[in-house]
């Protein structure tokens, strides 16, 4: 690889990574005007629904793809490897691509267990935060509810005003969500050379266009689910 | 023989005064046993209507119990999704209460505690003691607890689903073997809303059955029932009076 592909690769990530980027500021803006369509997306199919958290991926997702890189030639050195990686069917695979994942440094360890360890402590505050705002919904709801006892149409208006509450957090856990997923994207990125971060990006993209085979899709739709 | 008569008169003495007395304890009885008749007709009544609200309560337990039930089961595998964010609720009645398609657990204990606190000086107010006040606080603890135990097991299958579905880099399967993938990611998936339907029943069996009297029951059934309604109701109105978001995201231009 010439150091021109290696600059080029080096502008395919950056811009690779700009529109995740892209993408998740679009959708705190498209927040502050309605959250609730961004946290049951209509746009999204049976397939990508259950897997959606706050809105989107799991931010684990992506930690977890980068340990599946790493893992995967582990296996491949412990079955005698020096074979190239079953990811890459081409011979004509470039060195630096095909030797990506071989003897992560112990510096990239310590930094991917550090996101780890930052998720971990950030996902469980946000699933209280969106707890805590529902209980505070139902709460300000039951006071209502006595006040006008039990009268549905009196109920409208609080109900509204306790909801537009709700929602003002709602949407905070929501941008922070993002926030969450974005920084966890631009740390991989930040911690992993241009060759490995292309072949994150490029397996993460590879990734998420799956859930959309039409094809594969159609097949889906028809599935039963499996006897318990 | 005066002894004889004397002993007559005596006995006549007695005869009468007995007489009297037999008259008077013949009134006193039945008068009692009518009083007594009318006092368990009414009590008769009242624990009909008790058993009857009883069964008033049964059956509308048996009717939540039976919609959890319908919702647990999912024979198609694009109904997971349409359990965990099912179309016929709108999207702001899920955002403002709803933990994996539902009701919150919690949130019905939650209700259940606002109610109690709020309703102290009215006629309809619940009569909940400090220790059943206690008990409640205790319960919303642990069934959050068990939220956040079926949290973590939806988190799992939701972050290892890039290892297991069939286009994930490191899993790469077609034909039966991907289809085959995403029906164990699913069926993961299906007992994770099963437990949480269980779940939702206990709070709902726990608030009725355990912590409230009967008459509390019922008043907390009602309150439930119309909070739902009011709720569902609002968030309907509310479905289209913003159009649909745009999310706009340039197409890259890579090559």
């Amino acid at each position: 690889m010439t150091p021109s592909s290696s600059s080029l690769l080096s502008t395919q990530v950056e811009m690779l990574h700009h529109h995740f980027e892209a993408y998740y500021e679009a959708l705190d803006l498209a927040a502050s005007d309605d959250v609730v369509q961004l946290l049951f997306p209509d746009w999204r199919n049976s397939l990508e629904k259950p897997f959606l958290w706050l809105g989107d991926f799991h931010p684990y997702l992506f930690t977890n793809l980068l340990r599946s890189f790493l893992d995967d030639d582990d296996e491949d050195e412990e079955q005698g490897g020096f074979e190239i990686g079953r990811n890459f069917e081409n011979l004509d695979t470039p060195w630096q691509i095909a030797m990506a994942w071989k003897n992560p440094s112990k510096a990239l360890m310590i930094r991917i267990d550090q996101i780890e360890c930052g998720l971990r402590l950030m996902v469980p505050a946000l699933v209280t935060r969106a707890r805590n705002a529902q209980a505070e919904f139902i709460d300000r709801v039951a006071v209502d509810w006595t006040t006008c006892e039990g009268s549905k149409d009196g109920l409208k208006a609080p109900i509204g005003e306790a909801m537009m509450h709700e929602m003002d957090e709602i949407v905070s856990v929501f941008v922070d969500a993002n926030r969450l997923r974005r920084s966890v994207l631009a740390e991989i990125i930040g911690a992993l050379n241009v060759y490995q971060a292309a072949l994150f990006l490029e397996g993460l993209a590879q990734f998420l266009v799956g859930f959309r085979d039409s094809d594969f899709l159609c097949q889906f739709e028809r599935c039963k689910m499996p006897p318990n | 023989m005066c002894t004889a008569d004397y002993s007559h008169e005596k006995l006549g003495l007695i005869r009468e005064s007995s007489s009297a007395r037999e008259e008077l304890s013949w009134e006193k009885d039945g008068l009692w046993r009518e009083e007594q008749k009318i006092r368990v007709a009414r009590l008769e009544k009242q624990l009909k209507a008790r058993w009857a609200l009883e069964g008033l309560i049964d059956e509308q337990l048996n009717r939540y119990q039976a919609h959890y039930n319908r919702a647990m089961v999912p024979t198609r595998l694009k109904d997971v999704a349409q359990l965990l964010m099912p179309k016929w609720a709108p999207p702001h009645e899920l955002a403002a209460l709803a933990w994996l398609g539902d009701w919150r657990p919690s949130a019905i204990l939650d209700l259940l505690r606002a109610l109690t606190r709020s309703s102290s000086s009215l006629s309809s107010s619940f009569s909940v003691s400090d220790d059943i006040q206690r008990l409640l606080s205790q319960l919303i603890h642990e069934i959050r607890v068990e939220e956040a135990v079926l949290d973590q097991e939806m988190v799992e299958i939701q972050a290892t689903c890039v290892l297991h579905l069939p286009f994930a880099p490191a899993n790469k399967q077609s034909g039966r073997a991907a289809l085959a993938c995403v029906q164990s990611e699913f069926k993961k998936l299906g007992r994770v809303i099963t437990k949480a339907q269980q779940l939702r029943f206990k709070a709902l069996e726990m608030v009725v059955k355990k912590v409230l009297s009967q008459t509390d029951a019922a008043k907390f059934l009602v309150a439930f029932a119309g909070i739902q309604d009011s709720i569902h109701q609002f968030a309907a109105r509310q479905r289209f009076r913003k159009g649909p978001v745009s999310v706009p995201v340039k197409a890259m231009g890579l090559g």
